[in-house]
């Protein structure tokens, strides 16, 4: 892919030819990093095109539909170009129905379900929160420590484990927050803010400081660097109770979007 | 035409007045993830197909800017 005018010109090639049902949500920033990267292709098959991204061994697939019941071919076009190497996507969608017939048809292909996340957020005008003494932003230094961390809580397929030049990159725009507890990371956050909403990315503690109170100050000190943003937003796996019920002591609420990532192994 | 904005732009995020605002993204309102969404019911509820190469944020930036873009395509 050369450029950001190109994925705009696919997109509305795409359009044009009424391929409107997509699991493509063009982040101009973070698109240009995987093109610069050259981790994002476009593919042209016989009977179906569709973008990729490739990363950590794994093909994420970006598909443009004219109805969701299109996918069973997309699944096989995908399958046919890319016979022996790892394949993942994901799909948001809200309607019931059409939660059960991609599942279903996933599992026709031998794409299995990997995850299902769920989207929560809130608007506020007013946060009032202190400053916590014990959060800091993370340095260059502090990378290995959280990349351990993160292989060690999350699954790099459904929940994007950062890669050392996003860590590096997050670590630069002050973006991960992170408590040490002799010079351990004991729990680490990665926030996004973006304008007026902040994204919480990414929230963990290590296993051997939990009930300690960590994510609830990671939070804390998230809310206060973003006291002028008015929305919040995060996606959260739907069986990590102790995850969503924390979040909504701060005011997150469920909205009905649920993200599945689908996945086909070697 | 801007009644039918708004009531779409309030489908798609209730908590918000979007009527006097000069930049939804600006404000939070819309992320890339509304963006998409928001084309999908223009498109739908106006029968047009908004270009790839227009469903940038300055095209949605706010009502009067939502509504040239509809011009563009021809809503009337």
């Amino acid at each position: 892919m050369k450029d950001w005018n190109e994925v705009l010109q696919h997109i509305s090639d795409f359009r044009k030819k009424g391929l409107n049902i997509t699991n493509f949500y063009p982040n101009k920033n973070e698109m240009e990093e995987w093109i610069k990267d050259n981790s994002f292709d476009f593919y042209e098959t016989e009977k179906d095109s569709f973008f990729v991204h490739s990363e950590r061994n794994i093909k994420y697939i970006f598909f443009f539909l004219n109805s969701l019941n299109d996918i069973n071919q997309s699944l096989i076009e995908i399958q046919k170009q890319f016979p022996s190497v790892q394949i993942a996507y994901d799909f948001i969608l809200s309607d019931k129905e059409q939660i059960e017939f991609l599942k279903t048809e996933n599992k026709k292909y031998n794409f299995l379900m990997r995850a299902e996340l769920k989207r929560m957020s809130f608007v506020k005008k007013d946060i009032s929160v202190n400053s916590q003494n014990d959060v800091n932003f993370a340095e260059k230094k502090d990378i290995d420590g959280i990349k351990e961390l993160f292989e060690k809580t999350f699954d790099s397929i459904s929940e994007r484990i950062p890669t050392e030049k996003q860590f590096l990159n997050y670590v630069k725009n002050n973006q991960i927050l992170v408590i040490k507890k002799d010079n351990v990371i004991a729990g680490c956050a990665v926030i996004e803010i973006q304008k007026k909403t902040m994204y919480l990315k990414h929230l963990v503690t290590n296993i051997s400081f939990r009930k300690q109170g960590i994510a609830t100050r990671l939070l804390k000190q998230a809310f206060f660097l973003a006291k002028d943003c008015m929305r919040f937003i995060l996606w959260v796996k739907t069986n990590n109770e102790s995850a969503i019920n924390l979040y909504r002591k701060f005011g997150y609420e469920d909205e009905n979007f649920r993200n599945f990532t689908f996945y086909k192994g070697v | 035409m801007t009644e039918k904005i708004n009531e779409i732009l309030k489908s798609i995020r209730p908590e918000f007045d979007f009527i006097g605002v000069d930049d939804f993204f600006e404000e939070g309102m819309l992320d890339s993830f509304d963006l998409v969404t928001l084309v999908a019911e223009l498109d739908k509820n106006f029968n047009i197909h908004i270009d790839g190469l227009d469903i940038v944020p300055e095209n949605f930036l706010n009502l009067e800017a939502i509504e040239a873009l509809l011009k563009k395509n021809g809503v009337k």
